[in-house]
This record gives C-alpha cells, structure tokens and sequence, in this order.
C-alpha cells in the first residue's frame, strides 16, 4: 500500500515535470516572439520617439517618416463598428438559439453559423467586394473601399465566433434559475434582461473579448476593402488602412533586415498591448460585478 | 501520456537537416508567376536542389538576399549591386494605364495624366469623358510599377485619396468594378473589363517600342554563389519563355 | 398567467433571421462560383502557370499534411500548458494575467508569426522555405488558440466533480487525467476542427515560411505552397487563361477541407457528449 502509493506520488511528479516542461517550452517560444516584438519595438521608439510615433499621422516610409497614429484611429474605428455590429446580432442568435428556436431550428442555426466559421478570410474579402463595395458606392458613399466596408466585412467575419460563444455563455445559467425567474411572475423579456444577460455577462464578456483579439488581428480580409490610404483621414467611407493590412502592405519596403523595420514590430506590439489593456480592464469590471 | 513524448521524439527525428541543397528565391510578386515557371522544369532536371519561390515584393528579396536568407532576389526596383552581387536584366516590361469603361476616356495626355494622379483633375469631364468622379486604383509605396509611374510623371508617393491594391490583379479587379476607376499595372495582359488607355495618342499594342512606361525587372545573386544557384540564376535571366510573361527581352536597362 | 413580454424573443428571431441570412449568402456566393467551373482533375493535376488545365494535387497534399502535422505538435503542447495553468500553483492574478496573455495573442497578426519564423529557422538556421518551416510556423499560431480553448473546456467542468475526485484519494493530476479531461473531450473535439479550419485557411504566414510553389514531389524540405496560398497566387498574379475558374475551383476545395474538419469534429463530438451524458456511459 505505501509502495504504491509513493510510486503514484512519483508518477505524479514526473508527470507534472513533462507538463511543465512542455508548457515551458510553450511559454519560451511565445516569450521569445513577443521579446523579438518588444527588442525591435524598443529599438524603433528610441530612434523616433515614442509620443511623436504614436500620436504623428505622417507615414513615408521611404523617406522615414513612420507615424502611426492615423493607423491606431483606423484599427480603432474599423474594430469598434465591427464589434458594436457583431454585438447586437450575435447576442439575438445566442438568445435565439438558447431560448426561442425549438430543436429542428437550433440544430439548422449551429449547422450555419459552423459552416460559416469554416469559411477562410479570403472568401469574406471576396464578399466584401463583391457586395459590400458596390453597395456603399451604390448608396453615393465614395468609392465604396472604406472603414465602413472594413467594419460590415468584419462584424461578419465575427459574428459566428461570438455567437456560437455567446450561446454557450447562456447555456450555462442553469435552468432552475429560468424556472425560478418565471415562477416568480417575470415575462420572458423580463427574464432575459433581468436574469439571462446578467447571469451570463462573465461569460458574454469572455465571449466579446476573443471575437475582439479576432477582429483586431484579422488583416486579409480587411485590406481587401480597406483601400488603404495612408495620408489622412478620409472619414468613415473613404479609405483608410488599419495597423494589421499596413503591416501587410508595408513588409515590402520595410522587410526583416531594413533600417526601419522596427515600426512593424511597434506596430504589432501596439495591437497586442492594445488588446491586454482592454482585456484587463474588461475583465476587472467582470469581478467587480456581482453574480445575481 | 507516452504517446506525447513518442510524437515529440519522432518529430524531432523527421526535422532533423536533409542533406539536399535548399535554394530559396525571393522578391517582386509581379515576377512570381514567371519564376514558377522557370524554376520548375530547372528543379526537375536538378533532382539533388530544392527550389523555394517566395513573394514580399522587391525590397525583401533584395535584403534577404543581401543577409543570405534567400539566393536569389527578383526585383523590379533597382539596387546597386556593388562588387558583392551580380545583377543581370530580364528585359522590359510595360506599365498600361487601365480605365473603367464608364469614364468615357480612350486616350490622354501626358500632362493630363499628371494632374489626374496629383489630384487635381476631379471628374472626368475635365477632360472630355463623362460624368463621373475620378477614383485613383494605385500600388503600394515599394511596387515597381508605382515607381515608374512616380518617375515619369513626377508624381510624388503622397497622393489623394487613393484605393490601394497590393497586386496587379487587385488593381485590374477594382478598375473592372469601379466607375471612374483609373490605375496602373504591368504587363499586357489583355486584361478584361477595363480599357488600356493611349497616352498622347500611342497605344502600347500598336508601337511597343514608342511607349513611355517601362519596368525594368532585374534578378540580383551573389557573387560568392553555388554553382547551383548560378544555373537557376542564368536560366532565369536567359529563358525563353520570358516574352509569354509580358517580358520584353533583347533590350538594355537604361 | 399570460405571457406578453416577448417583445425581445420576436426582436431576437428576426436579427438571428438577418444575420443567417448574410452568413449564408458569404457561402453560396463561393459555392456557386466553385461549383460552376468544377472539374474533378483540379484535385490531382500538378498546377500550370499559362495554360489552362492545371490543377492543385500538390497544393492539396501540402495543406492537408501541414496542418494535420501543426495540429499534432501544437495539441500536446497547447493542452499541457493549459493542464499546468490549471494545475499549477500560481498566484490568481498571475493565473489571470497568463489566461490575458494567451487570449491577447490571438491580436498580433499571423504575418508577425511569420515573419519572426521566417527570420529564426530561415535566417538563423538555414532552412529553406519548405513544409517543415510552415509547419513550425503554423504550430506556434495555433499554441495560443489550443490554449484558450482547452481552459474553456476545462474551466466548463464543474468544480464539485474536481473536488469529489481529490476528495476520493487522487492526486491533481489523476484528476486531471481520469476526470477533467475525459469531461472536456467532447469541447476540445469540437473546437479542433474550428482550429484546422484556421490553420488551413491561412496565407499570409505561409508565403514567408513555406513558400509559393511546389517540389516534384512532397518532402520535409521541399516547397510547400498550400491551397490558401495558391488561391491567393491565382488570384494577384496568375497567368493562366482559366485563372478565374481556377480561384473559385481552389477556394472551393479549400471551404470543403474546412467544412468537413468541422463536421467531422462537431459529430464525433456530439457522439462522445452522447456516450458520457447517455445511459450506458453514466458520466465521467
């Protein structure tokens, strides 16, 4: 019986040793990505200056003028109609699918919104392009490549993501509670307002914090109705170009080995350190709040 | 738990280094579509070397190649290969103006061409076409062709609102489907949909050897190379089949 | 009592109606123009660069053998970091800050990914451009997403049953093993083909590390254009006189691999949820 059981406490400890390991291993490879970002970022800013790189709106990057901040506004407008599109309908489909479509229509939902997530970016930038663009400039809206493009293309892109997150969320508000909700005299609006989407907010917020990692990192699809302008700000339907499609755009005159290359890692730990803050905050307030 | 370590261990062992030569070719996209059909004929006769095509445009092949991560740079820009690097030409390759049918343009002047990408021509009646707003379809700052047009026209990279499409077939795609579209892309194609417009009355089908616009695609290899990676780089500065790629060959860079 | 509140459920019913039917229409539209040039040799014909009849067999292999090899490097991984993160005895703000890291990382573009890949194994250790670097590549954007969602899975399974097993003798790591994991299976299956999905659809980190073309044949160090990059070759800068066909042939074969990793999963999925909550399986 001891032997046994210090064989056990053995294997167990060897076994989190190969746990260990591998997630050392994991830790080590993203630290590094995220060390070579933060090297050649840190390079960049001291050369440039920091508030005169992020906050600048001028970007010639063969005459070495980098300025990313009409970028930053870009990625912020085109992520935030993109998120405030996604998040009505997703919360309807996960409300939906959770609380009003009996089996037949829930099952035809999930087959949908699974397809729809297996459908590569691309084919989305194609949409875009082939509905999106003509539509706003059928509307008399500019030539139809724009923030607004970008945003619709992206809060499609999104949308199953969320939702199919979004519904689980709901799922897990156990089902005594809806009883309760509505044994005590609530309607069903009542009930989802009052108990559904407070009971579930932790999870709606996990769910709306992926699908924004998602939106701000996607690029493909987005360059390819963005239109990428970089000289000023054309407002919301003119064309403009995010921090991600000018990475993309701009991996040609600034590659790996070029003086100015750094700005691209700037760029990409300004998405990443962007996306920490708004996760952290977000999830602050998800603790402050209390469970119903 | 122990088949986790078995896949870790015969990862391990299939990644171990081949003994093959690996040559990677980097550069100008506008020139993959010829390298892949060079490179591979070449690779089937040189079954020992491995041939790898990557894209990022002109610069990342010239640096890559500069720091020895690729061997071979195709560029439609021009460096100066020092006493390090060898260049050699591919001959030229023209850069057609194309239009939207809708702007009821079929030739412009050069200077009118000018003022359109500055900016300063609005609409299309300006200059005898109809109705319609100018929209500027252009590459990004780097792309070989955007630089032969900044050079002979003298337009410098900051333009108007501009849409920009990292490819010559994004181009042509957003001049098809945009009214008042106007680009640029290199090559003759025959690209449908869209009208190559005459410049001060020439047209590049009719006297290719009177039209302004020209490319000039180079590839750049070191001096110090393989001899592996100098055949891949003659046959791909020498082949034939570079004029059904809309090379012109026969020609010196200016 | 009558219900009349049911103003939401109506309102609800209708954007679920509008946004499926915008999904739907994304998925069409690329179906029908697949299906419209379809030729079955596209599958194994090697590709042509300015005759039409090519087709994308190399492309096909590559795709299929790449990503099934990332995914296999990157589950153990991902799901061993997400054990010790359970596991480990970590302070709850380290805990919460490492689950941030992880979600946040999904924000740096793929191409970054490839880039640092490309300057590491290419730059560094002179591999060339070929299968084995877009596979390490591919590995190391898909750890994070592994890790997210085997937390999720594995933060779903209710913490009594964790206690009831440490309670019954087992050390942290049997319950993670004969317990938590078995639990979870069905949500990491699910999520599986969702991350193949990803992983197969992507271009802009394989042009940098695998390369735009193909070998005479497969290898570990042979070129290894994938279908997403194919695509996206055909599409900018393709020659061929079929090129449009051959774009929506490519994109087809490409939404069809995805789909039926997805189904795939999603059903063997539902069977394991079905074998744990059914009669005869009685739970973990």
């Amino acid at each position: 019986m001891n032997i046994q059981e210090a064989s056990r406490r053995r294997s167990e400890r060897v076994w989190m040793g190969v746990v260990a390991v591998a997630s050392g291993l994991v830790f080590t490879v993203l630290g590094f990505l995220v060390a070579v970002l933060v090297m050649g970022a840190i390079g960049f800013a001291a050369q440039h200056g920091l508030v005169h790189t992020l906050l600048g709106a001028r970007w010639q990057p063969l005459a070495g003028r980098l300025q990313i901040g009409l970028f930053i506004v870009d990625s912020a407008l085109v992520t935030a109609l993109a998120m405030l599109l996604a998040l009505p309908f997703g919360i309807a489909v996960a409300i939906f699918g959770s609380l009003v479509a009996g089996a037949w229509e829930r099952t035809v939902l999930r087959w949908i919104l699974t397809l729809a997530s297996a459908v590569p970016s691309v084919a989305y930038g194609w949409w875009g392009l082939a509905v999106v663009v003509p539509g706003i400039r059928g509307l008399g809206l500019g030539a139809g490549y724009g923030l607004v493009s970008a945003g619709l293309v992206l809060a499609l892109m999104i949308l199953p993501t969320f939702s199919v997150l979004a519904w689980e969320a709901i799922l897990a508000v156990p089902e005594d509670w809806h009883q309760t909700s509505l044994a005590l005299g609530a309607n069903d609006d009542q009930n989802i307002i009052r108990l559904v989407l407070p009971a579930s907010m932790a999870g709606l917020q996990t769910a709306f914090l992926t699908a924004l990692a998602r939106a701000v990192g996607e690029t493909m699809a987005v360059q390819m109705v963005l239109g990428g302008a970089v000289s000023h700000f054309y407002g919301l339907f003119g064309p403009g170009a995010t921090l991600t499609t000018q990475i993309l755009t701009d991996m040609a005159v600034l590659p790996v080995g070029s003086p100015n290359h750094g700005v691209l890692d700037f760029m990409a730990l300004v998405l990443f350190l962007g996306v920490t803050l708004m996760t952290g905050t977000m999830g602050r307030q998800v603790r402050g709040r209390g469970r119903p | 738990m122990m088949w986790l370590l078995r896949t870790l261990v015969a990862a391990g062992l299939l990644l171990a280094p081949g003994s093959r030569q690996a040559i990677t070719v980097m550069g100008a996209t506008s020139l993959t579509a010829y390298a892949r059909a060079v490179i591979e004929p070449w690779a089937r006769a040189h079954a020992n070397v491995q041939v790898a095509l990557s894209g990022g445009g002109s610069y990342a092949g010239w640096y890559a190649m500069k720091a020895g991560q690729a061997d071979i740079a195709l560029c439609d820009l021009r460096f100066d290969p020092g006493t390090a690097f060898y260049e050699r030409g591919l001959g030229k390759m023209p850069v057609l103006f194309i239009a939207n049918p809708s702007d009821g343009i079929r030739n412009v002047s050069r200077s009118s061409l000018r003022r359109v990408f500055h900016g300063q021509i609005k609409n299309w009646r300006e200059l005898g076409g109809r109705n319609q707003l100018v929209r500027m379809v252009v590459r990004p700052v780097g792309s070989g062709a955007r630089a032969v047009v900044a050079q002979s026209l003298g337009v410098s990279a900051d333009g108007p609102a501009q849409v920009v499409q990292l490819s010559n077939g994004a181009v042509v795609r957003a001049v098809q489907e945009t009214p008042g579209a106007i680009g640029y892309v290199e090559g003759d194609h025959a690209w449908p949909g869209v009208i190559a417009l005459k410049v001060n009355g020439q047209s590049y089908q009719a006297k290719p050897g009177k039209w302004p616009f020209y490319a000039w695609p180079r590839i750049y290899w070191p001096v110090r190379a393989s001899s592996a990676v100098t055949s891949l780089a003659h046959a791909l500065s020498q082949s034939p089949r570079r004029s059904s790629f809309g090379l012109i060959t026969g020609v010196n860079p200016p | 009592m009558m219900k009349s509140g049911k103003h939401l459920q109506r309102l609800a019913s209708v954007a679920t109606l509008a946004a499926m039917v915008t999904l739907l229409w994304v998925i069409i539209a690329l179906c029908r123009e697949g299906l419209m040039h379809w030729h079955w040799w596209v599958l194994w014909r090697r590709p042509r660069e300015l005759k039409a009849g090519g087709g994308l067999g190399p492309e096909l292999i590559n795709t299929l053998s790449m990503v099934a090899l990332a995914e296999c490097l990157s589950l153990p991984l991902g799901l061993a970091t997400a054990i010790w993160l359970g596991e480990a005895k970590l302070p709850r703000r380290v805990r919460e800050g490492l689950d941030g890291f992880f979600i946040s990382f999904q924000s740096i573009p793929a191409i970054v990914v490839g880039l640092v890949a490309f300057e590491v194994l290419v730059g560094y250790f002179h591999w060339p451009l070929s299968v084995a670097t877009g596979t390490l590549a591919l590995t190391v954007l898909n750890v994070p997403q592994v890790v997210v969602f085997s937390r999720q899975a594995m933060a779903a399974v209710p913490d009594a049953w964790r206690e009831g097993s440490l309670a019954l003798g087992a050390t942290a790591l049997e319950t993670v093993w004969r317990m938590v994991l078995p639990a979870s299976l069905f949500a990491l299956v699910d999520q599986l083909g969702l991350s193949f999905a990803r992983l197969a659809g992507e271009s802009a980190l394989l042009i940098f590390t695998a390369g735009l073309n193909v070998g005479p044949h497969w290898g570990w160090f042979q070129p290894g254009e994938t279908l997403a990059v194919h695509l996206w070759q055909v599409r900018t800068e393709g020659l061929m006189p079929d090129r449009a066909a051959l774009a929506a042939e490519t994109g087809i074969v490409l939404l069809a691999i995805t789909a039926l990793a997805i189904f795939g999963s999603k059903v063997w999925s539902l069977r394991l949820k079905a074998y744990q909550s059914g009669p005869g399986g009685g739970g973990p």
